[in-house]
Protein backbone atom coordinates (compact mmCIF):
# COMPACT_ATOMS: atom_id res chain seq x y z
CA UNK A 1 0.00 0.00 0.00
CA UNK A 2 2.57 2.57 1.45
CA UNK A 3 4.77 1.34 -2.03
CA UNK A 4 1.60 2.34 -4.35
CA UNK A 5 1.08 5.57 -2.42
CA UNK A 6 5.11 6.34 -2.80
CA UNK A 7 4.82 6.01 -6.91
CA UNK A 8 2.02 7.11 -7.55
CA UNK A 9 2.99 10.42 -6.25
CA UNK A 10 6.41 10.23 -7.31
CA UNK A 11 4.73 10.54 -10.70
CA UNK A 12 2.58 13.24 -10.38
CA UNK A 13 5.10 15.41 -8.85
CA UNK A 14 7.77 17.28 -10.84
CA UNK A 15 10.94 15.13 -10.98
CA UNK A 16 14.33 15.36 -10.65
CA UNK A 17 13.71 18.07 -7.47
CA UNK A 18 15.44 16.98 -3.98
CA UNK A 19 12.05 15.96 -1.67
CA UNK A 20 13.25 16.35 1.99
CA UNK A 21 11.70 15.16 4.55
CA UNK A 22 8.58 17.48 5.86
CA UNK A 23 7.85 17.46 9.29
CA UNK A 24 4.39 17.67 9.58
CA UNK A 25 4.44 20.64 12.34
CA UNK A 26 4.00 24.16 12.25
CA UNK A 27 6.85 26.92 11.53
CA UNK A 28 6.54 28.29 14.90
CA UNK A 29 7.64 25.09 16.44
CA UNK A 30 10.02 24.48 14.20
CA UNK A 31 12.21 27.76 15.05
CA UNK A 32 11.28 27.22 19.01
CA UNK A 33 12.22 23.82 19.58
CA UNK A 34 15.75 24.08 18.96
CA UNK A 35 15.98 26.82 21.55
CA UNK A 36 14.45 25.05 24.50
CA UNK A 37 17.90 23.42 25.40
CA UNK A 38 20.05 26.18 25.60
CA UNK A 39 17.11 28.02 26.91
CA UNK A 40 17.16 25.77 29.62
CA UNK A 41 20.87 26.01 30.27
CA UNK A 42 20.96 29.44 30.98
CA UNK A 43 18.13 29.45 32.84
CA UNK A 44 19.71 26.60 35.22
CA UNK A 45 23.06 28.24 34.90
CA UNK A 46 21.47 31.78 36.15
CA UNK A 47 19.15 29.78 39.05
CA UNK A 48 22.54 28.26 40.40
CA UNK A 49 24.52 31.13 40.81
CA UNK A 50 21.62 33.25 41.90
CA UNK A 51 21.16 30.67 44.62
CA UNK A 52 24.69 31.31 45.58
CA UNK A 53 25.63 27.12 44.98
CA UNK A 54 29.16 28.23 42.84
CA UNK A 55 30.19 31.98 43.91
CA UNK A 56 30.35 34.59 41.31
CA UNK A 57 33.56 34.91 40.88
CA UNK A 58 33.96 31.01 39.86
CA UNK A 59 30.63 31.26 37.91
CA UNK A 60 29.22 34.83 37.14
CA UNK A 61 25.63 34.74 35.86
CA UNK A 62 24.33 35.08 32.58
CA UNK A 63 23.73 38.77 32.73
CA UNK A 64 27.30 39.62 33.91
CA UNK A 65 28.80 37.83 30.87
CA UNK A 66 26.41 39.73 28.61
CA UNK A 67 27.28 43.03 30.07
CA UNK A 68 31.22 42.27 29.84
CA UNK A 69 30.99 41.13 26.31
CA UNK A 70 29.30 44.60 25.17
CA UNK A 71 31.65 46.34 26.88
CA UNK A 72 34.60 44.28 25.21
CA UNK A 73 32.85 45.18 21.87
CA UNK A 74 32.29 48.37 22.65
CA UNK A 75 35.91 48.97 23.71
CA UNK A 76 37.05 46.96 20.26
CA UNK A 77 38.65 44.74 22.27
CA UNK A 78 36.66 41.56 21.12
CA UNK A 79 37.04 42.85 17.83
CA UNK A 80 41.25 42.68 17.83
CA UNK A 81 40.88 38.92 19.25
CA UNK A 82 38.59 38.12 17.00
CA UNK A 83 40.80 39.91 14.31
CA UNK A 84 44.00 38.34 15.24
CA UNK A 85 42.52 34.64 15.44
CA UNK A 86 40.77 34.76 12.43
CA UNK A 87 44.36 35.85 10.40
CA UNK A 88 45.85 33.36 12.03
CA UNK A 89 43.49 30.90 11.57
CA UNK A 90 43.25 31.72 7.79
CA UNK A 91 47.00 31.36 7.27
CA UNK A 92 47.56 28.67 8.86
CA UNK A 93 44.29 26.94 6.70
CA UNK A 94 45.80 28.14 3.68
CA UNK A 95 49.18 26.72 4.32
CA UNK A 96 47.63 23.82 5.80
CA UNK A 97 45.19 22.93 3.31
CA UNK A 98 46.78 23.91 -0.32
CA UNK A 99 49.96 21.66 0.25
CA UNK A 100 47.64 18.56 1.76
CA UNK A 101 45.64 18.63 -1.32
CA UNK A 102 48.43 19.16 -3.60
CA UNK A 103 50.43 16.12 -1.45
CA UNK A 104 47.03 14.26 -0.92
CA UNK A 105 46.26 14.52 -4.83
CA UNK A 106 50.38 13.37 -6.22
CA UNK A 107 50.53 10.46 -3.46
CA UNK A 108 46.92 9.26 -4.66
CA UNK A 109 48.17 9.07 -8.21
CA UNK A 110 50.98 7.87 -8.37
CA UNK A 111 50.90 3.94 -6.39
CA UNK A 112 54.74 4.24 -6.49
CA UNK A 113 54.71 7.89 -4.15
CA UNK A 114 52.31 6.42 -2.52
CA UNK A 115 54.26 3.42 -1.25
CA UNK A 116 57.06 5.66 -0.90
CA UNK A 117 55.59 8.52 1.19
CA UNK A 118 52.59 7.01 2.33
CA UNK A 119 54.02 4.83 5.70
CA UNK A 120 56.11 7.77 6.81
CA UNK A 121 53.20 9.80 6.98
CA UNK A 122 51.08 7.01 8.81
CA UNK A 123 53.80 6.38 11.35
CA UNK A 124 53.79 10.09 11.48
CA UNK A 125 49.88 10.30 12.16
CA UNK A 126 50.71 7.86 15.23
CA UNK A 127 51.70 11.42 17.10
CA UNK A 128 49.02 13.36 18.44
CA UNK A 129 49.43 16.45 16.90
CA UNK A 130 49.56 18.44 19.70
CA UNK A 131 52.99 16.46 20.59
CA UNK A 132 54.46 18.72 18.10
CA UNK A 133 54.01 22.28 19.88
CA UNK A 134 57.27 22.24 21.88
CA UNK A 135 59.44 20.97 19.05
CA UNK A 136 57.84 24.19 16.86
CA UNK A 137 58.91 26.53 19.90
CA UNK A 138 62.56 25.57 19.53
CA UNK A 139 62.59 25.32 15.76
CA UNK A 140 60.91 28.47 15.01
CA UNK A 141 61.10 30.99 18.02
CA UNK A 142 57.59 31.69 19.87
CA UNK A 143 56.69 34.46 17.43
CA UNK A 144 53.77 34.44 14.66
CA UNK A 145 55.44 32.28 12.54
CA UNK A 146 55.51 29.76 14.88
CA UNK A 147 51.49 30.09 15.42
CA UNK A 148 50.76 29.77 12.10
CA UNK A 149 53.28 26.67 10.85
CA UNK A 150 51.99 25.08 13.53
CA UNK A 151 48.12 25.51 12.73
CA UNK A 152 49.21 24.19 9.52
CA UNK A 153 50.40 21.50 10.41
CA UNK A 154 47.04 20.41 12.33
CA UNK A 155 45.47 21.20 9.09
CA UNK A 156 47.47 19.59 7.08
CA UNK A 157 47.62 16.13 8.49
CA UNK A 158 43.29 15.79 8.17
CA UNK A 159 43.51 16.95 4.63
CA UNK A 160 46.00 15.30 3.40
CA UNK A 161 44.49 11.76 4.39
CA UNK A 162 41.18 12.34 2.80
CA UNK A 163 42.55 13.94 -0.76
CA UNK A 164 44.58 10.61 -0.35
CA UNK A 165 41.85 8.39 0.23
CA UNK A 166 39.05 10.13 -2.58
CA UNK A 167 41.90 10.07 -5.15
CA UNK A 168 43.41 6.23 -4.79
CA UNK A 169 39.50 5.22 -4.07
CA UNK A 170 38.17 6.50 -7.38
CA UNK A 171 35.60 4.02 -8.99
CA UNK A 172 38.31 2.67 -11.66
CA UNK A 173 34.93 1.50 -14.04
CA UNK A 174 34.60 5.38 -14.27
CA UNK A 175 37.98 6.28 -15.60
CA UNK A 176 37.43 3.01 -17.87
CA UNK A 177 34.76 4.59 -18.96
CA UNK A 178 36.21 7.51 -20.06
CA UNK A 179 39.29 5.56 -22.11
CA UNK A 180 36.82 3.63 -23.94
CA UNK A 181 35.03 6.79 -24.39
CA UNK A 182 38.31 8.61 -25.44
CA UNK A 183 37.61 11.79 -23.22
CA UNK A 184 41.05 12.54 -23.09
CA UNK A 185 42.96 14.32 -20.59
CA UNK A 186 41.59 17.17 -19.80
CA UNK A 187 37.66 16.29 -19.85
CA UNK A 188 38.94 13.27 -17.25
CA UNK A 189 39.95 15.38 -15.23
CA UNK A 190 37.25 18.01 -15.22
CA UNK A 191 34.33 15.48 -15.22
CA UNK A 192 35.75 12.06 -14.14
CA UNK A 193 38.62 12.68 -11.57
CA UNK A 194 37.63 16.07 -9.96
CA UNK A 195 34.16 15.42 -9.37
CA UNK A 196 34.91 11.87 -8.24
CA UNK A 197 37.31 13.20 -5.56
CA UNK A 198 35.54 16.17 -4.82
CA UNK A 199 33.27 14.78 -1.61
CA UNK A 200 36.62 13.16 0.15
CA UNK A 201 38.06 16.60 -0.04
CA UNK A 202 35.93 18.57 1.17
CA UNK A 203 35.04 16.23 4.07
CA UNK A 204 39.33 16.47 4.49
CA UNK A 205 38.85 20.02 3.98
CA UNK A 206 35.94 20.42 7.04
CA UNK A 207 37.85 18.01 9.12
CA UNK A 208 41.13 20.30 8.15
CA UNK A 209 39.00 23.61 9.29
CA UNK A 210 37.97 21.66 13.16
CA UNK A 211 41.69 20.62 13.40
CA UNK A 212 42.47 24.62 12.45
CA UNK A 213 40.70 25.94 15.54
CA UNK A 214 42.06 23.72 17.87
CA UNK A 215 45.31 24.36 16.90
CA UNK A 216 44.53 27.88 17.27
CA UNK A 217 43.81 27.73 20.81
CA UNK A 218 47.03 26.01 21.43
CA UNK A 219 48.87 28.12 19.70
CA UNK A 220 47.35 31.16 21.49
CA UNK A 221 46.95 29.49 24.85
CA UNK A 222 50.90 28.64 24.37
CA UNK A 223 52.67 32.00 23.65
CA UNK A 224 50.64 35.09 22.19
CA UNK A 225 49.54 38.12 23.09
CA UNK A 226 46.53 38.81 21.07
CA UNK A 227 43.61 36.82 20.00
CA UNK A 228 40.81 34.70 21.69
CA UNK A 229 42.69 31.61 23.03
CA UNK A 230 44.84 34.52 24.34
CA UNK A 231 41.48 36.40 26.22
CA UNK A 232 41.24 32.82 27.76
CA UNK A 233 44.73 32.50 29.40
CA UNK A 234 44.43 36.15 30.47
CA UNK A 235 41.04 35.55 31.70
CA UNK A 236 42.14 32.82 34.17
CA UNK A 237 45.42 34.44 35.43
CA UNK A 238 43.36 37.62 36.73
CA UNK A 239 40.74 35.61 37.93
CA UNK A 240 38.17 36.68 35.34
CA UNK A 241 35.55 33.85 34.48
CA UNK A 242 33.07 36.08 32.60
CA UNK A 243 35.97 37.01 29.73
CA UNK A 244 36.90 33.69 29.61
CA UNK A 245 33.16 32.60 29.02
CA UNK A 246 33.24 35.50 26.37
CA UNK A 247 35.89 34.05 24.51
CA UNK A 248 34.95 30.64 24.52
CA UNK A 249 30.92 31.59 22.91
CA UNK A 250 32.94 33.41 20.46
CA UNK A 251 35.05 30.83 19.51
CA UNK A 252 31.43 28.13 19.35
CA UNK A 253 29.99 31.19 17.41
CA UNK A 254 33.19 31.34 14.83
CA UNK A 255 33.41 27.79 14.63
CA UNK A 256 29.81 26.56 14.06
CA UNK A 257 29.60 29.75 11.23
CA UNK A 258 32.78 29.03 9.79
CA UNK A 259 32.16 25.07 9.25
CA UNK A 260 28.43 26.27 8.35
CA UNK A 261 29.88 27.86 5.32
CA UNK A 262 31.74 24.56 4.26
CA UNK A 263 28.88 22.76 4.64
CA UNK A 264 26.94 25.03 2.73
CA UNK A 265 29.00 24.78 -0.34
CA UNK A 266 29.37 20.74 0.58
CA UNK A 267 25.40 20.79 -0.11
CA UNK A 268 25.50 22.81 -3.18
CA UNK A 269 28.52 21.30 -4.96
CA UNK A 270 27.72 17.63 -4.13
CA UNK A 271 23.84 18.18 -5.07
CA UNK A 272 23.37 15.12 -6.97
CA UNK A 273 24.32 12.94 -3.74
CA UNK A 274 21.56 14.44 -1.52
CA UNK A 275 18.83 13.42 -3.69
CA UNK A 276 16.37 10.71 -2.56
CA UNK A 277 13.16 10.97 -5.23
CA UNK A 278 13.53 8.15 -7.68
CA UNK A 279 11.98 8.69 -11.16
CA UNK A 280 9.32 6.48 -11.62
CA UNK A 281 9.02 3.75 -14.70
CA UNK A 282 6.01 5.28 -16.40
CA UNK A 283 2.90 3.09 -17.84
CA UNK A 284 4.43 0.21 -19.91
CA UNK A 285 6.18 1.74 -23.16
CA UNK A 286 6.49 -0.12 -26.13
CA UNK B 1 26.63 5.32 -39.56
CA UNK B 2 26.68 1.85 -41.66
CA UNK B 3 28.60 -0.60 -39.60
CA UNK B 4 32.49 -1.53 -39.54
CA UNK B 5 33.93 -4.72 -40.25
CA UNK B 6 36.16 -6.29 -38.10
CA UNK B 7 38.77 -8.58 -38.89
CA UNK B 8 40.85 -10.81 -35.68
CA UNK B 9 43.79 -13.41 -37.00
CA UNK B 10 45.54 -15.55 -34.42
CA UNK B 11 45.16 -13.20 -31.74
CA UNK B 12 46.75 -13.41 -28.50
CA UNK B 13 45.98 -11.87 -25.28
CA UNK B 14 47.87 -11.96 -21.70
CA UNK B 15 47.25 -10.02 -18.57
CA UNK B 16 50.37 -9.95 -16.44
CA UNK B 17 52.18 -13.59 -17.62
CA UNK B 18 48.80 -15.23 -17.84
CA UNK B 19 47.98 -15.77 -21.43
CA UNK B 20 44.21 -15.65 -21.54
CA UNK B 21 43.57 -15.82 -25.55
CA UNK B 22 45.11 -17.59 -27.92
CA UNK B 23 44.95 -17.57 -31.79
CA UNK B 24 41.24 -16.14 -31.66
CA UNK B 25 40.23 -15.49 -35.66
CA UNK B 26 36.60 -14.13 -36.11
CA UNK B 27 35.42 -11.85 -39.02
CA UNK B 28 32.62 -9.70 -37.95
CA UNK B 29 30.84 -8.25 -41.41
CA UNK B 30 29.62 -4.59 -41.08
CA UNK B 31 26.02 -4.27 -39.90
CA UNK B 32 25.98 -7.88 -38.42
CA UNK B 33 25.15 -8.82 -34.88
CA UNK B 34 27.76 -11.36 -33.11
CA UNK B 35 26.86 -12.71 -29.67
CA UNK B 36 29.88 -14.19 -27.37
CA UNK B 37 29.26 -16.78 -25.37
CA UNK B 38 31.65 -19.04 -23.05
CA UNK B 39 32.18 -20.42 -19.38
CA UNK B 40 32.70 -17.28 -16.36
CA UNK B 41 36.39 -16.35 -16.86
CA UNK B 42 37.22 -17.33 -19.80
CA UNK B 43 37.85 -13.92 -21.32
CA UNK B 44 35.20 -12.78 -22.59
CA UNK B 45 35.04 -9.29 -21.65
CA UNK B 46 38.86 -9.37 -22.35
CA UNK B 47 38.40 -10.01 -25.92
CA UNK B 48 35.50 -7.06 -25.69
CA UNK B 49 38.11 -4.54 -23.93
CA UNK B 50 41.24 -5.77 -26.40
CA UNK B 51 37.92 -4.48 -29.23
CA UNK B 52 37.54 -1.20 -27.23
CA UNK B 53 41.49 -0.51 -27.68
CA UNK B 54 41.62 -0.65 -23.99
CA UNK B 55 43.53 -4.06 -23.70
CA UNK B 56 46.68 -4.56 -25.86
CA UNK B 57 47.44 -7.24 -28.09
CA UNK B 58 50.54 -9.71 -27.68
CA UNK B 59 50.32 -11.39 -31.26
CA UNK B 60 47.73 -11.33 -34.29
CA UNK B 61 45.64 -8.23 -36.45
CA UNK B 62 42.97 -6.73 -35.00
CA UNK B 63 41.45 -4.66 -37.78
CA UNK B 64 37.86 -2.71 -37.13
CA UNK B 65 37.56 -0.60 -41.14
CA UNK B 66 35.11 1.48 -42.15
CA UNK B 67 33.71 -0.17 -45.65
CA UNK B 68 32.60 3.10 -47.08
CA UNK B 69 36.25 4.91 -46.23
CA UNK B 70 39.28 4.40 -44.43
CA UNK B 71 38.51 7.19 -41.25
CA UNK B 72 38.90 5.74 -38.01
CA UNK B 73 35.87 3.87 -36.73
CA UNK B 74 33.90 5.05 -33.58
CA UNK B 75 33.28 2.68 -31.18
CA UNK B 76 31.03 2.64 -28.29
CA UNK B 77 30.53 0.49 -25.23
CA UNK B 78 27.74 -0.01 -22.91
CA UNK B 79 29.09 -2.13 -19.45
CA UNK B 80 27.41 -4.61 -17.79
CA UNK B 81 26.13 -1.49 -15.52
CA UNK B 82 25.14 1.80 -16.41
CA UNK B 83 28.49 3.58 -15.23
CA UNK B 84 26.68 7.13 -15.76
CA UNK B 85 28.80 9.51 -14.10
CA UNK B 86 26.51 10.08 -11.15
CA UNK B 87 27.00 14.47 -10.34
CA UNK B 88 25.88 14.51 -14.38
CA UNK B 89 22.73 14.57 -14.90
CA UNK B 90 20.96 12.31 -17.36
CA UNK B 91 21.25 14.00 -20.43
CA UNK B 92 24.95 15.83 -19.61
CA UNK B 93 26.14 12.39 -19.22
CA UNK B 94 24.66 11.49 -22.97
CA UNK B 95 25.57 15.04 -24.16
CA UNK B 96 29.12 14.78 -22.51
CA UNK B 97 30.54 12.08 -25.58
CA UNK B 98 28.02 13.49 -28.15
CA UNK B 99 29.39 14.71 -31.12
CA UNK B 100 28.57 18.43 -31.87
CA UNK B 101 30.50 21.83 -31.91
CA UNK B 102 28.34 23.64 -29.60
CA UNK B 103 27.21 22.86 -26.58
CA UNK B 104 23.27 23.12 -27.59
CA UNK B 105 23.89 20.61 -30.48
CA UNK B 106 25.05 18.59 -28.62
CA UNK B 107 22.46 18.85 -25.84
CA UNK B 108 20.18 18.47 -29.44
CA UNK B 109 21.82 15.16 -30.12
CA UNK B 110 21.68 14.06 -26.34
CA UNK B 111 17.68 14.61 -26.26
CA UNK B 112 16.88 12.82 -29.57
CA UNK B 113 19.67 9.42 -28.35
CA UNK B 114 17.51 9.51 -25.15
CA UNK B 115 14.31 9.61 -26.61
CA UNK B 116 15.43 6.66 -29.03
CA UNK B 117 15.91 4.46 -25.99
CA UNK B 118 12.50 5.60 -24.92
CA UNK B 119 13.53 7.07 -21.87
CA UNK B 120 10.21 9.33 -20.54
CA UNK B 121 11.31 12.80 -21.23
CA UNK B 122 11.12 13.48 -17.34
CA UNK B 123 14.06 11.62 -16.53
CA UNK B 124 16.11 13.85 -18.61
CA UNK B 125 16.51 15.92 -16.12
CA UNK B 126 17.23 13.78 -13.13
CA UNK B 127 20.62 12.67 -11.74
CA UNK B 128 21.42 9.06 -12.57
CA UNK B 129 20.95 7.77 -8.70
CA UNK B 130 17.08 8.49 -9.27
CA UNK B 131 16.70 6.25 -12.02
CA UNK B 132 15.66 2.45 -12.25
CA UNK B 133 17.91 -0.41 -12.93
CA UNK B 134 16.50 -0.66 -16.56
CA UNK B 135 16.05 3.27 -17.19
CA UNK B 136 19.58 3.96 -16.27
CA UNK B 137 20.83 0.93 -18.53
CA UNK B 138 18.52 2.81 -21.52
CA UNK B 139 20.77 6.00 -21.00
CA UNK B 140 23.90 4.09 -21.31
CA UNK B 141 22.75 2.75 -24.12
CA UNK B 142 21.92 5.97 -25.14
CA UNK B 143 25.50 7.28 -24.57
CA UNK B 144 26.56 4.97 -26.38
CA UNK B 145 24.42 5.25 -29.52
CA UNK B 146 24.97 9.20 -29.30
CA UNK B 147 28.31 8.47 -30.71
CA UNK B 148 26.83 7.07 -33.65
CA UNK B 149 29.37 4.37 -33.44
CA UNK B 150 30.34 2.16 -36.18
CA UNK B 151 31.01 -0.91 -33.98
CA UNK B 152 28.43 -1.21 -30.74
CA UNK B 153 30.40 -3.77 -27.58
CA UNK B 154 27.70 -4.91 -24.98
CA UNK B 155 29.47 -6.45 -22.36
CA UNK B 156 26.59 -8.72 -20.51
CA UNK B 157 24.66 -5.12 -20.68
CA UNK B 158 21.12 -6.28 -19.38
CA UNK B 159 22.15 -9.24 -16.62
CA UNK B 160 21.77 -6.66 -13.93
CA UNK B 161 18.15 -6.07 -14.45
CA UNK B 162 14.79 -8.34 -13.70
CA UNK B 163 13.49 -10.58 -16.14
CA UNK B 164 10.52 -8.39 -17.77
CA UNK B 165 12.92 -5.11 -18.73
CA UNK B 166 15.53 -7.50 -19.87
CA UNK B 167 13.31 -8.89 -22.82
CA UNK B 168 12.23 -4.94 -23.36
CA UNK B 169 16.02 -4.15 -23.70
CA UNK B 170 16.52 -6.34 -26.03
CA UNK B 171 13.76 -5.58 -27.89
CA UNK B 172 15.12 -1.97 -27.79
CA UNK B 173 18.77 -2.72 -28.73
CA UNK B 174 17.18 -5.05 -31.78
CA UNK B 175 15.43 -1.90 -32.93
CA UNK B 176 18.10 0.47 -32.49
CA UNK B 177 20.47 -2.04 -34.32
CA UNK B 178 18.03 -2.10 -37.48
CA UNK B 179 17.44 1.63 -37.77
CA UNK B 180 20.98 2.71 -37.52
CA UNK B 181 22.88 -0.57 -38.85
CA UNK B 182 25.94 -0.72 -36.41
CA UNK B 183 28.32 -3.70 -35.95
CA UNK B 184 27.40 -5.19 -32.46
CA UNK B 185 29.68 -7.35 -30.18
CA UNK B 186 27.42 -8.88 -27.59
CA UNK B 187 28.67 -10.70 -24.40
CA UNK B 188 26.32 -12.76 -22.65
CA UNK B 189 25.58 -15.77 -20.55
CA UNK B 190 22.51 -15.55 -21.30
CA UNK B 191 21.65 -18.42 -24.14
CA UNK B 192 18.57 -17.32 -24.81
CA UNK B 193 19.33 -13.78 -25.80
CA UNK B 194 22.33 -14.34 -27.78
CA UNK B 195 19.95 -16.83 -30.01
CA UNK B 196 17.24 -14.28 -30.17
CA UNK B 197 19.53 -11.35 -31.06
CA UNK B 198 22.23 -12.37 -33.00
CA UNK B 199 23.38 -13.05 -36.69
CA UNK B 200 25.72 -15.77 -35.16
CA UNK B 201 27.00 -16.99 -32.00
CA UNK B 202 30.34 -17.82 -30.84
CA UNK B 203 31.56 -19.92 -28.14
CA UNK B 204 34.81 -19.08 -25.95
CA UNK B 205 36.59 -21.66 -24.52
CA UNK B 206 39.87 -23.66 -23.19
CA UNK B 207 42.60 -22.14 -21.55
CA UNK B 208 44.02 -19.88 -23.13
CA UNK B 209 40.60 -19.49 -24.51
CA UNK B 210 40.03 -19.68 -28.09
CA UNK B 211 36.94 -19.78 -30.62
CA UNK B 212 35.75 -23.58 -29.75
CA UNK B 213 32.28 -23.37 -32.10
CA UNK B 214 30.51 -20.85 -33.95
CA UNK B 215 26.46 -21.38 -34.85
CA UNK B 216 24.89 -19.47 -37.50
CA UNK B 217 21.40 -18.54 -36.62
CA UNK B 218 19.29 -18.70 -39.59
CA UNK B 219 16.24 -17.66 -38.80
CA UNK B 220 14.94 -14.62 -40.54
CA UNK B 221 13.67 -11.01 -38.98
CA UNK B 222 11.50 -10.23 -36.98
CA UNK B 223 12.25 -13.44 -34.60
CA UNK B 224 9.56 -15.13 -32.30
CA UNK B 225 11.03 -15.41 -29.24
CA UNK B 226 8.85 -19.30 -29.39
CA UNK B 227 10.35 -20.09 -32.62
CA UNK B 228 11.06 -23.85 -32.65
CA UNK B 229 14.58 -23.20 -34.70
CA UNK B 230 15.75 -20.71 -32.16
CA UNK B 231 14.91 -22.99 -29.75
CA UNK B 232 16.78 -25.94 -30.89
CA UNK B 233 19.53 -23.70 -31.57
CA UNK B 234 19.32 -22.71 -27.92
CA UNK B 235 19.64 -26.52 -27.18
CA UNK B 236 22.73 -27.01 -29.46
CA UNK B 237 24.34 -24.06 -27.96
CA UNK B 238 24.17 -25.11 -24.36
CA UNK B 239 24.81 -28.47 -24.94
CA UNK B 240 27.79 -27.17 -26.28
CA UNK B 241 28.66 -24.61 -23.31
CA UNK B 242 28.40 -27.64 -20.86
CA UNK B 243 30.79 -29.64 -22.50
CA UNK B 244 32.90 -26.39 -21.90
CA UNK B 245 32.11 -26.10 -18.66
CA UNK B 246 33.43 -29.53 -17.90
CA UNK B 247 30.61 -30.36 -15.83
CA UNK B 248 27.13 -31.80 -15.98
CA UNK B 249 24.05 -29.19 -16.18
CA UNK B 250 22.11 -31.42 -13.61
CA UNK B 251 24.89 -30.64 -11.12
CA UNK B 252 25.46 -26.96 -11.55
CA UNK B 253 22.09 -25.94 -11.08
CA UNK B 254 21.18 -28.39 -8.27
CA UNK B 255 23.98 -26.03 -6.11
Amino acid sequence: MALQRLSASARDEPLSRTRRERVPTGKLTRWVVPWIVPALIVAGWWGIVAAGWIPSYQLPPPQTVLRTSREMIAQGELLAHLVATLQRLSWGYLLGAVPGIAFGTLTGLSPTLRRAVDPTVQGLRAIPSLAWVPLFLLWFGIGEQARVLLIALGVFLPVYFNVLAAISGLDWRLVEFAQVYRLGRWRTLRFVLIPGALPGVLTGLRAGLSLGWMFVVAAELIAASSGLGFLLVEGQSTMRPDRVLVALLSFGVLGKLSDSVLARIERVVLAWRETIGSVQEAEATP
Amino acid sequence: MTGATVRLEGVRIGLGDHLVLSDVSLVIPAGSFLAIVGPSGVGKTTLLRALAGTVPLREGRLSIERPQDGSAPQVAFVFQEPRLLPWLRTSENVALVAPGRSASERRQRAYAALAAVHLPERAFSAWPRQLSGGMAQRAALARALVTEPDLLLLDEPFSAVDALTRLRLQDYLLELWERFGFTAVLVTHDVDEAVYLADRVVLLGGRPATVQESFAVDVPRPRDRGDARLAALRARVLGALDREAGEPIAAASGQ
